[in-house]
């Protein structure tokens, strides 16, 4: 289910390299309710909010509705900010499986990388 | 014990932690109620996963702010999650589930510390599992 899409980010274009692999670019929206708790005066994307933005992309994709059940690993690299990095690009990868698929996924931009995460989603 | 909002920086609408109840050297113990107007509840009543790892990451926060607190800081650090390991979603929880959350803090080195964290719903059945690097900030 789609928590997050014209709430905290939104899906500005998409280049599908084929039906299991995307880049979303994607622009993150300051004024989402988020930040005035995550911290006040100090707006930081949270972590958890880049990843659901991730799985969100991959259900878009897919055109299914996903769950994580595992995360190998995920890497926060850097800190995102809406004022810092206002366009983010998304890297979904994914590898069909029997119960759902693998993905490989990443944010970044053309300066730097914010996330890289591994895992598998499930549909629900 | 204390108020949550003196043991961690995160505000509404994202405090993803009601109370810390035990805590040791070791270890802490805190839990959450999942209510209607929790920021990761999901249409069909549940919370998503990602609503359960920010829980696991604040308890961790809480328990690292009623230390400092304890240690003589006035307001509580700010953490980052750094990276998350291993984790393994089992189901996920509904609206009035109450979750318990151990978190057992490793040894820090420059500013990261490895946790693990573990979530029960209701006292009983396994929600979710991981381990996560915690960064605090230094102000």
């Amino acid at each position: 289910m789609m928590l997050l899409d014209d709430k905290f980010y939104r899906i500005a274009a998409v280049a599908k390299d084929n039906e299991h692999v995307a880049t979303y670019t994607i622009e993150l929206l300051a004024d989402c309710t988020v930040y005035q708790g995550h911290f006040p005066g100090k707006p930081v994307c949270p972590g958890v909010c880049n990843i659901q933005t991730i799985k969100e992309c991959a259900m878009r994709l897919l055109g299914e509705n996903l769950c994580f059940k595992t995360i190998k690993q995920c890497r926060l690299t850097a800190v995102a900010t809406p004022a810092t990095c206002p366009v983010l690009l998304v890297r979904i990868q994914t590898t069909p499986t029997e119960e759902g698929y693998q993905l490989q996924a990443s944010i970044y931009n053309q300066s730097q990388t914010y996330m890289e995460l591994k895992g598998t989603l499930i549909k629900t | 014990m204390d108020n949550i909002q003196a043991l961690i920086p995160q505000r509404p609408p994202i405090i993803m932690v009601d109370e810390l109840t035990e805590a040791d050297e070791e270890q802490a113990l805190c839990q959450l109620t999942v209510r209607e107007d929790n920021f990761f509840l999901q249409s069909d009543g549940t919370m998503a996963e990602t609503g359960i790892i920010e829980h696991i990451a604040q308890s961790a926060s809480a328990y690292a702010g009623h230390k400092a607190l304890q240690g003589g800081a006035k307001v509580p650090p700010v953490g980052y999650i750094g990276e998350i390991k291993n984790f393994h979603l089992y189901q996920l929880p509904k609206v009035g589930d109450q979750l318990q959350t151990t978190i057992v803090m490793g040894p820090e080195a420059q500013g990261v510390t490895l946790l693990h964290g573990e979530t029960l719903r209701n006292g009983k059945e396994l929600v979710a599992k991981t381990q996560m690097k915690i960064f605090i900030a230094q102000e």
